[in-house]
């Protein structure tokens, strides 16, 4: 799970895999794993979840890009995390994407637009989006798509 | 760091190994853990245990350091509440772990980048919250820009029908006094000029209305009779109060004074309260009393009315409002108009009433006494232009001005204005505001541009903007509003050809 600081990865797997969600902000530094049962179709999947720090190519500061890209490298499948009311986190979202593409392999991406509770404040765009990436509309707080987000990503993983 | 001693070298790794803590775990090609070596004994991770496989978490890492040619490092992995870079050594065929606890170095740099992104954070919010608050300004200015034009647009609808209705009313009413000269034994003239001021009164109600809140209305004071004023309100509604068999009665004191007032608003004052009385009086009596003193207009009127319950005191001021049941005669506007109008002369205005007993309202209006200012008209002499658009109004005071001795040239817009000019020689122009082709003050700066020491007075039916700003230093002598008093007008344009 890659994306900017402050959009909310650790939240969505903390809701994911523990169903829980904490107000508090707390920044992530470096990277956290966590795993779940994916149910696919085909068959159940583990999901390995590396949350990690968040990081910004078009920001100044290369010390979160340079701590994550050891980690990127063994990823089979990329979550990328934006804050739908910061569009900046959308474009740094999509560079990480293009960054990774670049580097090592094309692998099954898919974008959480993250925050979705906050209708006023919301700025998404989705015409920025590429066709490869499927988008989902969630939100950590009440659980919005978070579920159906994963299994999606699951179920393309499991196809493999 | 250049090739050391291998004593220095151990030198090092012993400092190290006493400061930091390492596990180092040897794998072989299924990732079976072959060995686990701990820097120190009380510290351990749950899980590596020799003969055992590798746990998911570092097994992951494994796969992505798989086909790396040099030793790759996973650096502030969260592992069982610990904080640790992993060195991965090795081949798929054998590999070592290294692992180190960088918790304490992990927690001082997460403290500092927390703070750094909720500035971040609340910098960004700001930013939003500041983009917001132009957008709100912006609309805000244009709102406002709209109200401006909308306000704009309404003064210029009162002005405009203002003038509309005035203009044949003060035809009438001027007629109705070249009438009275004629046949000065008659009501009748007199009678037409009644009318003529009731239903002045009521447009201009109306128009009141639709500027409340206007602070650009100007009032028009004029010399009038007091005596006169008490007569026609007397004359006004002396037949309406019969047909309801109601006492009427009009008084005055002192007798024989002028006052220098806005006289069609005092009338529209007197009309609305007088009509008020005696629609809610049923029987008894009805009545006006003027007094003047110290400068100051006092008028009482009185009714034997069914009174209004001191809880609807306040109301019966509102626009549209009729207290009591069954009230569905006049528009409700009177009473609201009239506070409006005595707050604008600078006047005041008090209720008392007794349910049941009857009503008085008490009016007191700034207004100077004049003395001995109005009775002779000797003959005038001179030429005058007279510039107006309505060709009753032309042709009324050009009667009226020749009756005072007056040569009148007239005509009906800038352009024939300005060619009548060339050929007469007219010392004093007056001139409508509102002209087909332009208005009074741009035909009389063109005629000052050819003759500078031409006097001008300026005539207007649309009663709403106060012009002195515009008409300052432009030679303008006065600015008269239609109806035109003949007295005033007479005053100034003798004082014109006076060279006063």
């Amino acid at each position: 799970m890659v994306g900017a600081f402050g959009v909310g990865k650790t939240s969505l797997v903390r809701r994911y895999v523990h169903q829980q969600f904490d107000e508090r902000y707390h920044t992530t530094l470096g990277v956290k794993i966590d795993t779940r049962i994916v149910e696919a179709s085909k068959e159940p999947i583990k999901l390995v979840l590396w949350d990690m720090e968040g990081a910004d190519p078009f920001e100044a500061d290369k010390r979160p890009l340079a701590r994550i890209r050891s980690y990127m490298k063994g990823a089979h499948g990329l979550i990328l995390v934006a804050d739908g009311t910061r569009p900046a986190t959308v474009k740094a979202a999509l560079g990480l994407y293009h960054d990774f593409c670049r580097e090592f392999q094309f692998i099954p991406a898919i974008m959480l637009a993250n925050k979705a509770d906050l209708t006023t404040e919301w700025r998404f765009d989705e015409s920025v989006l590429p066709d490869a990436i499927s988008l989902f509309q969630t939100s950590a707080l009440n659980g919005q798509n978070v579920e159906e987000a994963f299994t999606a990503l699951g179920e393309t993983l499991s196809a493999l | 760091m250049k090739r050391v001693s291998r004593r220095a070298a151990h030198y090092i790794r012993d400092e190290l190994l006493k400061r930091e803590r390492f596990i180092v775990i040897a794998l072989d090609s299924r990732q079976k853990i072959v060995s686990v070596n701990r820097s120190t004994p009380d510290w351990n991770l749950p899980g590596l245990i020799r003969g055992s496989v590798l746990p998911d978490s570092l097994a992951s890492l494994l796969n992505a350091a798989s086909d790396a040619a040099e030793p790759m490092v996973f650096p502030y992995l969260e592992l069982n509440g610990f904080f640790v870079d992993i060195h991965v050594l090795g081949d798929s065929e054998s590999a070592d772990l290294v692992i180190h606890d960088v918790s304490e170095a992990h927690e001082t740099e997460q403290t500092l980048q927390q703070r750094a992104h909720e500035n971040s954070l609340l910098s960004e919010q700001r930013a939003a919250l500041n983009s917001e608050l132009a957008e709100l300004n912006e609309e805000l200015l244009l709102r406002r820009r709209q109200a401006e034009q909308a306000s704009a647009a309404k003064s210029r609808f009162i002005a405009s029908m203002s003038h509309e209705f005035r203009s044949p009313i003060a035809s009438i009413m001027g007629y109705a006094d070249l009438l009275q000269t004629e046949l000065p034994d008659s009501d009748n003239p007199r009678a037409l000029q009644r009318a003529s001021w009731h239903l002045l009164t009521l447009v201009e109600n109306l128009l009141e209305q639709a500027r409340e809140g206007e602070e650009n209305v100007s009032l028009n004071p004029t010399h009038f009779s007091l005596d006169r004023l008490a007569g026609d309100i007397e004359a006004l509604f002396r037949t309406q109060a019969a047909a309801k068999g109601l006492d009427f009665e009009v008084t005055s004191s002192p007798y024989g004074i002028d006052v220098e007032c806005d006289e069609l608003r005092l009338r529209q004052i007197l009309i609305n309260l007088v009509s008020n009385a005696l629609r809610y009086t049923r029987q008894g009596q009805v009545s006006v009393h003027f007094k003047h003193r110290d400068d100051t207009l006092f008028i009482r009127v009185r009714d034997t009315g069914r009174g209004i319950e001191p809880k609807d005191i306040e109301r019966i001021f509102e626009a549209f409002t009729r207290v009591g049941e069954g009230n569905t005669s006049g528009a409700g506007l009177g009473l609201t108009i009239t506070r409006q109008l005595i707050k604008r002369m600078g006047g005041r205005l008090k209720v008392e009433s007794e349910p049941g007993a009857g009503s008085e309202f008490r009016v007191a209006i700034p207004c100077p006494c004049i003395q001995g200012e109005h009775d002779e008209m000797p003959p005038l002499s001179g030429t005058v232009l007279w510039v107006d658009d309505d060709q009753d109004i032309l042709s009324l005071y050009q009667v009226v001005l020749e009756n005072w001795g007056l040569r009148v040239i007239t005509g009906s817009s800038i352009t024939e204005a300005r060619d009548l000019f060339k050929i007469h020689d007219c010392p004093v122009v007056v001139t409508d505001m509102h002209l087909t082709d332009g208005n009074g003050v741009e035909l009389l700066s063109h005629l000052r541009a050819e003759q500078p020491d031409i006097v001008g007075i300026l005539i207007s039916g649309s009663g709403v903007v106060d012009l002195a700003p515009e008409i300052a230093g432009k030679g303008i002598r006065a600015f008269l509003q239609k109806p035109i008093d003949a007295e005033l007008l007479y005053k100034e344009i003798a004082a014109a050809f006076a060279g006063e």
